[in-house]
């Protein structure tokens, strides 16, 4: 079943936060995540879709049918909480139990659902014990059983693995995306953590300040970022305000880049995007987009290394490399990898081109 | 460092500071607890022999036996009252979305401070003594001043213990799983507030057996509580009033140690969540 966000907006009473004119779908069997800064209003898109906001215009649906104003118990959604929200005083089998004995579920039916929900998360063995005496992993776990042993409409996940540590996070990732394969449920996903997002999700909505600015595959966001808040926030990336001169040049303040810019006007202010991957170690500067300069940071990231790369004019950029071999005294910019990006046609965008004064590297 | 060791325990000075403040607490009750056998005290240090008599007067009392048991059944009204009234007001203030509901419960927790006991007794005498509310003296008022006395140390408890538990969270878990509002008060608010209600009614079982300014100024003749009738028992031989005392120390220790008791259930019972 999918959900639907239709120009959906809220605004917090007395704060000017909130979310505007937010269309949104998850498709049914889809895993959405949703990804921004703090504050950008991704956990108030779950509040609202949970019905723990009513949005004041705008309308959500849920299988074509309208729910903008359906009380939360009546929505059947399964909802994971950041910090998981398990009944302390009840056993595992009672938190995932509970939401069955509600619904009057005959008893013998609703403890081999117990049974099997617990036995999915690899948890059967410890139904009778209280929650306190469980990891942060296992509670995670039961959370997310709880949440599907009544078979909701939709999964929502409010940063469910903020909680845990580096190892059981990647652990989780892997459990919640075979779970959510194996229900084929839509699920909206909420996290702060790119990396999260990009490794779990079909598609990923990119927020900042209330509003969705881009919403497309994990690989479609990292290569074809629809401005330059999003390039900025997805990934590492080398930012330049820019001028197109020409279809295949544009004027940035590192120099003329050669590059595609026929979708561009000539004389249009642009975003000049060159992810940190894509740069090129060479031994000389001579040639199209060849800049002197030397290596002023040097950062070891296990499988890959960082690098800040001061040109000769004082501009800096960011060079990853998994060979783990410092450029020599020069680099280029493949033209391939330098990405135009429109500036200027969005506040949120262009209030992080004021932040991001050139050079900028952004993460 | 005189007064404190590297490891953090007091030493020294420290020590000292500890051993002065325990004898200044532990003196006066220890003389107390002397002089409720001890035969004739007067102008020494000690009281001069040894005896039961004093206790076995009290017990044959009967203005004390009424006394006694006022205070028991005033005690646990003014429980009972604090749970009946307490325990919803603390969740629709630890839930208050509206800032005059917040507001209100900040002022009935500055109650306490802001009128002190007397001031409140002189009102129910202005409030319950005139021809249209012709309570003072009644049992129930006594009941009814003890909560208002009590309510505010009760709803404290109550009210940080469900911010601790992140109850609102918790309520929209169960809301979001099907839950109506009296299941989710039933199920999951009231379940874990257990510990919290019976350590807050034993802070309110301790401050009613001993509240003494507003009963004193508001309680009749036919239901004077315990500490009322001890202040005449000063009057009359030491000993006895030694023994009077004894038996409302005892029920102080008995709430303190439940008290005591209780929390450190809570304690142990939650302490190793996360």
């Amino acid at each position: 079943m999918s959900v639907v966000l239709d120009q959906v907006s809220f605004a917090y009473p007395g704060a000017g936060a909130g979310v505007r004119d937010i269309a949104l779908e998850i498709r049914e069997g889809e895993l959405l995540a949703v990804i921004g800064p703090s504050g950008c209003g991704k956990s108030t898109i779950l509040k609202l879709i949970a019905g723990f906001l009513m949005p004041q215009s705008g309308r959500i649906s849920m299988g074509g049918e309208d729910m903008t104003t359906v009380p939360p118990r009546k929505r059947d959604l399964g909802i994971v909480f950041q910090n998981y929200a398990l009944f302390p005083h009840m056993t595992l089998a009672e938190n995932v139990g509970y939401a069955l004995k509600l619904r009057q579920v005959p008893s013998a039916e609703a403890g081999e659902r117990v049974r099997e929900a617990l036995g999915m998360v690899g948890l059967g063995h410890l139904a009778d014990r209280l929650p306190r005496s469980l990891s942060g992993g296992q509670q995670q776990r039961v959370a997310l059983a709880r949440a599907l042993v009544f078979r909701p409409r939709a999964l929502l996940l409010d940063e469910p693995l903020s909680a845990l540590d580096a190892t059981l996070r990647g652990e989780m990732r892997d459990e919640i995306a075979r779970l959510q394969h194996l229900h084929g449920i839509a699920t909206l996903h909420i996290t702060h953590d790119q990396e999260e997002a990009l490794s779990m999700a079909h598609r990923v909505a990119v927020m900042r300040e209330g509003r969705i600015l881009q919403v497309d595959t994990p690989e479609g966001l990292y290569a074809r970022p629809a401005n330059r808040a999003v390039a900025a926030f997805v990934g590492q990336a080398n930012l330049f305000d820019g001028q197109v001169l020409d279809a295949v040049t544009v004027r940035t303040a590192i120099g003329d880049l050669a590059c595609a810019a026929h979708a561009f006007p000539r004389g249009m202010a642009v975003t000049v995007l060159i992810r940190p991957e894509a740069i090129r170690p060479v031994e000389h500067a001579n040639g199209p987009n060849r800049f002197t300069g030397h290596v002023t940071r040097d950062r070891f990231l296990g499988a890959l290394r960082r690098f800040d790369f001061t040109l000769s004019s004082g501009l800096r950029l960011a060079i990853e490399t998994e060979s783990h071999v410092a450029p020599p005294g020069a680099i280029e910019l493949p033209p391939a990898a330098v990405q135009v990006i429109a500036t200027g046609h969005e506040g949120a965008t262009r209030s992080v081109a004021t932040k991001n004064e050139n050079p900028a590297v952004s993460a | 460092m005189s007064g404190m060791a590297l490891s953090g325990r007091p030493t020294g000075l420290g020590s000292a500071a500890l051993a002065l403040y325990s004898a200044y607490l532990v003196t006066p009750m220890a003389l107390i607890l002397i002089g409720s056998v001890g035969g004739v005290w007067s102008n020494t240090l000690l009281p001069v022999g040894l005896t039961g008599r004093w206790f076995e007067t009290l017990v044959a009392n009967p203005t004390f036996q009424k006394a006694f048991i006022t205070s028991l059944w005033v005690c646990a009204a003014t429980v009972v009252v604090c749970i009946l009234i307490g325990a919803p007001l603390a969740y629709a203030v630890a839930m208050a979305k509206s800032p005059a509901l917040a507001m209100f419960g900040r002022i009935l927790y500055l109650t306490p401070v802001a009128a002190p006991a007397v001031v409140l007794g002189f009102g129910y005498m202005l409030a319950f003594s005139t021809d249209a509310l012709p309570f003072l003296g009644a049992g129930w008022l006594t009941v009814a001043a003890h909560v208002v006395v009590c309510l505010p140390y009760f709803l404290q408890t109550l009210v940080a213990d469900l911010k601790l538990q992140g109850v609102e969270v918790l309520e929209q878990a169960a809301e979001s799983l099907g839950a109506p509002f009296h299941r989710r008060f039933l199920d999951i608010v009231l379940p874990g507030l257990v510990h919290s209600i019976a350590s807050a009614s034993i802070l309110v079982a301790a401050l009613s057996i001993g509240e003494f300014q507003l009963t004193n100024l508001i309680a009749g003749f036919l239901h004077r509580t315990y500490p009322i009738v001890l202040l005449q028992a000063f009057y009359g031989a030491t000993g006895f009033a030694c023994a009077a005392t004894v038996v409302l120390l005892a029920l102080a220790l008995l709430a303190a140690m439940a008290g005591s008791l209780v929390a450190r259930g809570a304690t142990a019972s939650r302490g190793d969540i996360g």
